[in-house]
Parts: structure tokens; sequence; C-alpha cells
């Protein structure tokens, strides 16, 4: 594996995002321990504020596990385009130092600044540049971390928060890393770390001396990448959004208001998804082959039934048949919390010509839903039965984009 | 109005509505302009902000 010696990256963290952004919205929550909660009727916490945290508050927590904690909690339900919105305006900012600026998540961004840090004067006063007009434009403050890969940027950004500014070396990073636990690398999870201790590695020097080859034998095709993170090593690129790979799957998923037996409500939520992949799949001129729908049970218990198609389909009725044979075959052992229909087995532009009146008519019918509700918004014409849908609050996916197929708008 | 804390967009077909979040130092207030329709609204009220 070559690294350049000369490579700078930079990892942007916002600090507690979701609910400085609240903050900032509503100033008589600055300064107090607030929670980010996803909906009214669900009792988790998305985000909570660095007041809230330093009572034990964590993001996962139940409201009632919470307020134990913190009886004074202020909980403030989220809003999804507010944090989607925002994060669109830090991605133009970022763009304004770097051309190279990858989004990792909602909150998370990766510059390669090598080419562009002379421009502002060395790669510290660029940061401090990037953290005030962040400050000044929406009044949030990140933690950011520069070091010669992502890898490493993205550990040197997690160990000063809030507003923390850490910059690693290449010629420090042997030392930095020698007697770091290896669980503090970005990808090393709890199993992967009890996996490693049942090989006496705890650190990031020591998964460095083992041998590749050894973790290979061990974790397979990426064992001798674990070798290079233990060494500090990684090439992986800066991906900018428009050099992508081809999106591989279009899915949807809900956590319901409350856990749900019930199969009419149950196919009732599949069709609402359904039109919402097929809007997707639809506007960026992609079809698909495989449907999947998703089920997580009231004890997070999830499981996945896909079933492959002989054409190439993107109309959500379609889909919807297709999810609806995959819950025929389930036989439900407890009520649904989420549901998910994802369509993958992508191929663009894949028109049949409709060979049938019937055919016709439908996709002149999907066609002129879809031009309604492009120009006035999703869901301004749909299916009788969805009138009295479900406006979830939702989940910001990890593969959400400011913009492109990916967005789940 | 005292301040405007936050703003930001939203699209609604090919329509955008901008959110400003403003405050008169007692009530919080969102308040929306739909850029198609050229109106104002009003889409939430906080009392004690």
């Amino acid at each position: 594996m070559n690294q350049s010696p000369f490579r700078r990256i930079m990892h942007v963290d916002m600090n507690s995002f979701f609910a400085s952004v609240e903050q900032q919205c509503n100033p008589r929550l600055r300064g107090e321990p607030i929670a980010v909660i996803g909906s009214n009727k669900r009792t988790i916490i998305t985000t909570a504020s660095y007041e809230a945290r330093a009572f034990g508050i964590k993001t996962g927590m139940t409201v009632p596990e919470a307020k134990k904690l913190c009886p004074h909690l202020i909980l403030v339900t989220g809003d999804n385009k507010k944090y989607t919105d925002t994060c669109a305006q830090l991605v133009s900012l970022y763009k304004n130092y770097s051309p190279a600026v990858e989004v990792f998540s909602v909150d998370e961004a990766f510059l390669d600044i090598t080419g562009s840090t002379w421009l502002f004067g060395g790669e510290e006063r660029m940061a401090r540049l990037i953290k005030e007009e962040i400050r000044e434009r929406l009044g949030l403050t990140c933690s950011i971390g520069i070091a010669p890969n992502k890898l490493l940027a993205k550990l040197a950004s997690d160990w000063q928060k809030p507003d923390g500014l850490v910059i690693i070396r290449a010629e420090e990073v042997t030392t930095l890393l020698e007697d770091l636990p290896a669980k503090e690398l970005c990808g090393i999870g709890p199993h992967l770390e009890q996996s490693l201790a049942a090989m006496d590695i705890k650190t990031c020097g020591e998964l460095g001396r083992t041998p590749s080859a050894l973790l290979r034998k061990r974790f397979g095709v990426i064992g001798e990448k674990l070798h290079f993170m233990g060494l500090g090593i990684d090439d992986s690129p800066v991906i900018p959004l428009e050099e992508e790979e081809e999106v591989k799957s279009v899915g949807h998923s809900m956590t319901l208001e409350k856990d749900i037996w019930d199969r009419n409500l149950i196919s009732l939520h599949i069709l609402q998804l359904s039109e919402m992949v097929g809007r997707r799949l639809r506007t960026y001129g992609y079809q698909g082959r495989t449907v999947a729908l998703t089920i997580r049970y009231a004890d997070f218990t999830t499981f996945t039934r896909q079933r492959s198609l002989k054409d190439y389909i993107a109309h959500s009725t379609d889909i919807y048949q297709s999810a609806l044979r995959s819950l025929s075959s389930i036989r439900l052992e407890q009520a649904v919390r989420l549901l998910g229909v994802s369509v993958s087995n992508l191929c663009k532009r894949a028109v049949q010509l409709c060979l049938f009146e019937e055919e016709k008519k439908k996709a002149l019918a999907s066609q002129a839903m879809d031009e309604i509700n492009g120009r006035y918004g999703e869901f301004t014409i749909t299916w009788g039965t969805l009138l009295l849908r479900y406006h979830h609050s939702g989940v910001i996916s990890p593969s959400w984009r400011p913009e492109g197929v990916n967005n789940k708008g | 109005m005292q301040k405007v804390t936050y703003c930001w967009n939203e699209s609604e077909g090919k329509a955008l509505i901008r959110h400003f979040s403003v405050t008169d130092g007692a009530n919080l207030y969102d308040l929306s302009y739909h850029t198609a329709e050229m109106n104002w609204y009003l889409a939430q009220v906080e009392d004690g902000a």
C-alpha cells in the first residue's frame, strides 16, 4: 500500500449536530441539557447536547433512561429537513476551501486539502477559517482533524470535542499509534475489538506488528487492511459526490409510530414505501430486478426477504406487489417496529415498450402522477388508500447525500 | 421581531420554501416563504422562547 508523504486530509465533524442546530434556532435551549428525539411517540435519543452529555446521556438511550439521569432534560422533536439543508450549506462552504469534498454522513465530511492549503496560509489557518465561517454563518461548532489520510484525520477530529482542532503530522504517526487502543480507529467496532483481543491485540502498535498474513487468515480480505490500519496507513481517496460510484440499490425505511401486527396496516406502509422508492427510481431513470422487504421486530431482530423478478421494474405498484409477496411468505413472530423496501440489481433506462393497453395506461398514469408530484411536492397525488399515510419523521440514512440519487429528500 | 436565529430551505416539488426561525424576545416563530406562491406562512409558534 503506497501513501503519498505529502497528502493532507481534513475531517470536519459537527459537534452534537442536531442538538446544536436546535439550540441555534431556539435561544431558550442554549446552555440547556437537550435531547433530540425522532418523534414524540418513539422514545430513543437521536442526539444530545453537550450539556446533556455531561449527565451521561448518550445517543440510543431511551427517554426514561435519560430522564433518570437528568430529570430536567428538554426533549426536542427533530426536523430532518433542517439538518439536511444545513449539511448542504456546510458542503457548499467546504467547497470554497477544496474542490474535493466527500460527505461521510450528514454531520461529517472529508476534504482533500493537499493542493489548497497554501491558498489559505497553511492548514492550521485554513481550519480556523472554516471553523470561524461555520460559527459566523450558522452559529455551530465543529471539531477538525488534519492528518496524512482519512483514517487518521477522523481519529484526530475525535480527540478534541467540542470545537477542537488536532493536527497529526506524518512523522508523529508511529509514536501516536503505539499505545492507542485499536478500538479508537474508525472501522474497529466492539465485535472486531473482541476478536482482536482474543489474538492478544489491543493497541494499534500491536495490530501494525501483526503480520498481515495472520490477520488475513483470521479475518479474510479485511485482514490486510487491519494490518495497515494499525500502522496508520490508509490510501483511500476522498471521493467527491460527482465521482461516487453508481448506486447499487434504492431504498427507504421507516420506523413506525408504534409497533404493529395488523397485516393490512403493514401493507399500507409497504405501499407508501414502494411509492417513495419507485419515485426515486423513476426520477433518476433507474429500473431494478430485485425487490427486498426488510422487517424489524419490536426487539430489534431484523431480517430481509428479497425476490428477483424476470423483468426490470420501476412502477410503484410492481414494487409493492413483489414486496407483498415477500410479506405473505413471512409468519410474523412479533409486532413490527420498522419496515423497509429497496430495489437493487439496477440498470439505467431499460425502457420496455408497453404491448398491452392496460400496461400503457399504467405507465401513463404513473408518468402523470410523477409530473404532478414533481411540481407540487411528494404525495400531492397518490392512491386513496394512502390518504391517511403515516407522516414519519424518519431517520437520515448513512447514504444520504446533499444531492443526487442517494438523496433521501 | 428581535432576531432571526436560523434559516433553512426546503423543497416542495419545484418550489423552494425558505424557513426563518425568528424571536421577538418572548416567543419563537417559524416563518416560511413559499417562493412559487410568493406567500408568507406562520408555520409554528413556540411560547416562551
